[in-house]
């Protein structure tokens, strides 16, 4: 959580559902201080378990970017919501996400895996789709790149392969296959 | 020229008319009298018809296989029969008759290719589709060679003994016709056998008279063969079997690697002395031709451990800063995997058919491809790989993963055994995508035993007795997918 805010620009991360509260709590509290001019709204899509882990499902939440570049880190951190006694589950609630930043077209995310983080083998695919197709909702991110504590490593949570980086066409030719 | 432009443009056409066809996820394999064949040019399923490269199969088999650059037309010939293909047309030309393809011939980077029927029909091979390895098997009846056309079997004994009279096959195996078992020697034997002993140790003697001339040995699977053309049995020998009304005679040994020796009067032209080693696996040895013996020595018995029948890889999933999940009760996924790996493979150990591997035996991390990598290289014939999951702490049960369709057997198999170790609720068996079940070439399944992130399971799968449950039962389930459907 240090990390986080230390690199948060000054706006707190999306917060974790509490389990309790209804849907559309999700939006970061406006913890800006100091801003030079008033953030648009901007709404972004965010994927998270269905229930019985049978897939994903596409939610929305809306953000208020301090720049127009933090939009990607915002909704990254909106993975993190869930609306639990909906039966929807996030997939990287536990996770920690150090740095998320659009390169050309390459999205970065460094994130730190803690071990609740970790999921088993469907939980590992279902939350490498939920953050790639959450990358992929801009047109203009082409490919990301996953670092784990600003490592690429061969997988994320052991059982799938963690592509350098998540090419667009790629990934969306291997969801159509799935099918 | 312009034949070719019009071949060229034939043949585009052709590729352009099966555009799917390249994105096929895994193309057919294909045997030949049980080798592979055909690397590189894969059988391809087109339009629901399974098309098979025509030269590589006929060549194997003695035909010639010619094309004219600038024609359009492949003849393929073994000097008896001609078969004329045309690129592109749903019929060819056999002997001059012309007989349906059923669906059209082409070429796709010089290699020709025609409907798997068509190759079963008119080159007289069985054909022989297996849906689950998605392997098309081809086999030549062979003829019974000339010189060693028969072997003996009294006559009037057809229809009897078909059990336990399998006969000494050809070199393939396959069951040949009778021969008469002569009243006397035969006058072109010029040495007669006169009895096959085993000393009880290592040595085969097999004493004779007159002069013995026998064939080099040869291996037919773990049969070893010799054949002693111009001799023949002892009158004693043949007035034995006579009056058993038995084809060839018998010396059970059920030591260690060898079974049983048989022997026949195998063939009538010339007269022929057949010996038959049964061993479960090829040994070593020698055979040394002595005034009035003829000995076949054995340098050990022992069937070597690379000689099992199986091989199976057990993968403990996760190790070394790869923990995998935390389990409620304070534990680490990879421990629970590791553990149940280490007592499967000293279950499996115990097996006189299967070697055990482990792609880890210690708490260190392997590359998911690298796992793969080690059951490919030993050509494994069995890959399994173990995992415990987590998700939401209401979830548990068993899950059973598997990649491709020569896998969904043992899938079902493992699941089903895996349910009846932990008692826990059934989550099912799944297709996924994983590394390690993708890339290896055999069938693989990842085993996600229960989940840690549920109180109950975590519980259960740190308890040392169902790990122990847990271990026999994924080796019966190998066991028993053995017994059903063999290895690779």
């Amino acid at each position: 959580m240090l990390l986080i805010a230390s690199c948060g620009r000054g706006t707190e991360p999306a917060q974790p559902a509490s389990g309790a509260s209804g849907t559309g709590d999700g939006t970061p509290e406006e913890g800006t201080i100091a801003k030079p001019e008033k953030p648009e709204p901007v709404t972004v899509k965010y994927y998270v378990a269905d229930g019985d882990r049978g897939g994903l499902i596409e939610r929305e939440t809306t953000v208020e970017p301090g720049s127009p570049e933090e939009v990607y880190r915002l909704a990254i951190e909106a993975l993190r919501l869930g609306d639990e006694a909906a039966g929807e589950y996030s997939l990287w609630k536990n996770a920690v996400f150090r740095r998320v930043e659009l390169v050309g077209d390459l999205l970065f995310v460094d994130l730190s895996l803690p071990g609740e983080a970790r999921l088993g083998s469907m939980g590992e695919s279902l939350a490498v789709e939920a953050i790639a197709r959450t990358a992929f909702q801009f047109d203009e991110v082409d490919a990301l790149e996953i670092l784990v504590d600003g490592e690429r490593v061969e997988s994320l949570m052991g059982h799938e392969e963690l592509p350098h980086p998540i090419v667009r066409g790629e990934f969306v030719t291997a969801q159509a296959l799935k099918q | 020229m312009r034949r070719i432009a019009a071949l060229l443009f034939l043949l585009f056409g052709l590729l352009a008319l099966y555009p799917a066809e390249s994105h096929a996820a895994e193309p057919p394999a294909l045997y030949l009298n049980g080798d592979p064949i055909g690397q590189g040019s894969s059988p391809r399923v087109v339009n629901n018809f399974t098309m098979v490269p025509i030269r590589v199969i006929a060549e194997d088999i003695g035909y010639s296989v010619d094309w004219t650059p600038g024609t359009d037309k492949v003849r393929i010939s073994n000097g008896v029969s001609l078969i004329e293909l045309t690129f592109g047309k749903d019929a060819a030309l056999v002997d001059g008759v012309e007989r349906p393809l059923g669906a059209p011939s082409f070429v796709d980077r010089g290699v020709t290719y025609v409907p798997l029927r068509f190759v079963g029909e008119q080159l007289g091979l069985k054909v022989y589709w297996d849906p689950y390895s998605k392997s098309v098997f081809l086999h030549q009846p062979r003829p019974a060679e000339p010189e060693l056309p028969a072997a003996p079997e009294p006559p009037g004994e057809e229809e009897g003994e078909a059990e336990g009279d399998e006969g000494i096959g050809t070199e393939d195996g396959e069951v040949v016709q009778p021969v008469e078992v002569p009243r006397t020697v035969p006058a072109d034997a010029l040495g007669i056998v006169k009895d096959i002993r085993f000393d009880g140790r290592l040595s085969v003697e097999v004493p004779y008279e007159g002069v013995l001339t026998p064939n080099e040995p040869f291996w037919s699977g773990t049969k070893l063969v010799i054949d002693i053309p111009h001799a023949s049995l002892s009158p004693e020998m043949m007035a034995d079997l006579a009056a058993r009304k038995a084809s060839q005679g018998e010396v059970i040994i059920d030591i260690q690697a060898f079974e049983r020796i048989r022997y026949s009067y195998y063939s009538n032209n010339p007269s022929t002395v057949r010996i038959v080693f049964d061993l479960k696996s090829r040994l070593d040895y020698s055979v040394s031709l002595e005034e009035g013996a003829l000995y076949v020595d054995f340098a050990s018995l022992e069937l070597p451990p690379d000689a099992r029948k199986y091989k199976v890889v057990i993968d403990a999933g996760h190790g070394g800063e790869d923990p995998g999940a935390p389990s409620v009760t304070g534990h680490w996924e990879k421990t629970f995997n590791l553990a149940v790996a280490r007592k499967v493979y000293k279950l499996l150990e115990e097996d006189s058919e299967i070697t055990p591997y482990m792609t880890r035996s210690d708490d260190a991390y392997i590359g998911l491809y690298e796992r793969a990598g080690i059951a490919n290289e030993l050509g494994a014939d069995l890959f399994v790989s173990i995992h415990a999951n987590r998700f939401e702490s209401w979830v548990s049960g068993v899950e059973t993963y598997y990649n491709r369709a020569d896998s969904l057997r043992l899938a079902e198999v493992l699941h089903k055994h895996m349910l009846k170790a932990t008692g826990l609720p059934d989550r099912g068996v799944r297709k996924a995508n994983f590394v390690v079940i993708r890339e290896t070439t055999m069938p693989a399944v990842l085993l996600e035993s229960g989940y840690l992130s549920n109180q109950k399971d975590a519980k259960l799968l740190f308890t040392e007795s169902v790990q122990d449950r847990i271990a026999a039962e994924i080796v019966a389930g190998i066991k028993e997918y053995l017994t059903t459907y063999g290895g690779k």
